[in-house]
């Protein structure tokens, strides 16, 4: 053998790249859920992040309720106005709904896209390295976790579960640039329902893409998007954001929504992960079709 | 007891960062700017050259490994990186003299270093989207200056207290 292949070294280097190219490919595969060992470590791992992360949580609890003290007038002033309305819309609201319910027994519909159960979970990491754009949750598939679950905030949808082990969960977030990360939204327009797909994200203005818009649909600014539950992953109704601006895309042929998202993405703390109660592609099937009836 | 306390530490530091990592990004200076804690990097440099090269390189392919799993969620990167820039390090340090205001600096550079390389990865698979100016103005400068805070407050102390452990085994 000639001395080149006995330089040590050299063997090291070349083995290891070989195998990091190998594990690459591995992670980076498309699959449903991580394997168990990665689960396992993932456990370990996470069982630690849970204690190292309470007192943190604590102390950023006491730094916001300090914050909040300090404009709790003005805010108090802003809701004090808002609580007419309130009341108003409440009722409105248990009235609807009742009505709502008592035609869906009517008609004999059982399941709605709307219907979820809730998990409450508490962020206990976020990627140190801030290219993914994940945070890991303290639920996993032992609190019925699956992937590709929504996950949101109290003000809006945030991301999906992107994979589970036991214990912790990697919720990737809505602005990750991911080609499988879409959306089937749904922007409340003042005279019928536009329906797109949330693709993309603006690093510069920090705001979602809402593609794929017909382009004789009309959109105003300032409509609210909302989840569609048309994907057959999600369900409906999740808050997503608002419609800052409109543009056509290159040719003309359809129409892009720049949407604020309506939760920060940023700090973030407690979320709710969303299981999607309705299931079955044909009766969404059936759904988008009667939906598209009556427009 | 001596011998717990080097892991622990690593532990600790290990999930300081994600802890840290949850302060960014911060608007500064007009941009947003993305804080990258490499405390974990600066830990194992020092290690390797104040302690025992053998460990850092076992605590970088550990770490790395581990953070490769919860992290990101692609296992290798740091896995390879860590140790390979521990090796990168000591041979640079074999060449020139070898004090901590050097070792300071190296740790800076080779921050920059890990950066870019993660920077290209991401890069190549398709997560960044940023050019490189870009890059460089709200994340490479920002993190720079955080990390050498660190390097600033804990140089000194890892330098020293390492040195004893390593007098005390002998």
């Amino acid at each position: 053998m000639p001395p080149f292949f006995m330089n040590k070294r050299l063997i090291v280097l070349l083995v290891s790249i070989i195998l990091l190219v190998a594990l690459i490919g591995f992670s980076l595969r498309e699959r449903e859920n991580i394997s168990w060992p990665e689960q396992f470590v993932k456990d370990i791992v996470g069982f630690g992040q849970n204690i190292a992360s309470k007192p943190a949580g604590y102390a950023q609890g006491l730094i916001d309720n300090v914050q909040d003290l300090t404009n709790t007038y003005t805010e108090n002033q802003k809701l004090k106005a808002r609580l007419e309305e309130m009341a108003l819309l409440e009722t409105q609201v248990t009235d609807l709904s009742r009505d709502n319910e008592e035609l869906r027994s009517l008609n004999g519909i059982e399941e709605n896209l709307r219907d979820f159960n809730v998990v409450n979970a508490t962020v206990i990491a976020r990627n140190p390295d801030q290219w993914q754009e994940s945070i890991i949750i303290d639920k996993g598939q032992v609190n019925g976790i699956k992937t590709d679950m929504a996950v949101q905030t109290a003000s809006g949808m945030i991301g999906r579960v992107k994979d589970t082990s036991q214990f912790t969960s990697t919720v990737e977030l809505l602005s990750a640039r991911n080609a499988n990360n879409r959306v089937s939204a749904l922007i409340q327009s003042e005279e019928s329902n536009v329906f797109g797909l949330v693709e993309g994200y603006d690093l510069e203005r920090e705001e979602l893409m809402v593609k794929k818009i017909p382009f004789d649909q009309e959109v105003q600014e300032g409509s609210k998007v909302i989840t569609s539950g048309l994907g057959g992953v999600f369900p409906r109704d999740l808050v997503i954001g608002e419609v800052t601006e409109v543009t056509s895309d290159e040719y003309g042929l359809t129409q892009t929504a720049y949407v604020k998202p309506a939760s920060s993405l940023y700090d973030l703390e407690h979320v709710m992960v969303i299981e999607r109660v309705a299931a079955g592609q044909d009766e969404i099937e059936e759904d988008a079709q009667g939906e598209e009836e009556e427009e | 007891m001596t011998r717990l306390i080097l892991p622990l530490l690593g532990v600790i530091i290990f999930y300081s960062e994600s802890i840290f990592a949850t302060f960014s990004p911060i608007e500064a200076f007009g941009d947003t700017r993305f804080l990258v804690p490499r405390f974990l990097f600066v830990f194992i440099l020092f290690i390797s050259v104040y302690y025992k090269q053998r460990t850092a390189y076992i605590y970088g392919f550990t770490f790395g490994f581990m953070y490769d799993l919860f992290f990101t969620g692609i296992i290798g990167i740091y896995m390879f990186l860590f140790p390979l820039l521990v090796y990168i390090a000591l041979a640079i340090l074999k060449l020139i003299n070898q004090n901590i205001v050097v070792v300071g600096v190296l740790g800076l550079f080779l921050i920059a270093v890990l950066e870019w390389i993660v920077y290209q990865f991401n890069l190549l698979i398709g997560v960044a989207g940023v050019d490189f100016t870009t890059f460089a103005t709200q994340r490479l400068y920002s993190t720079l200056l955080f990390n050498s805070l660190f390097i600033l407050l804990l140089a000194y102390p890892f330098k020293s207290w390492m040195i004893n452990v390593r007098q005390g085994e002998n």
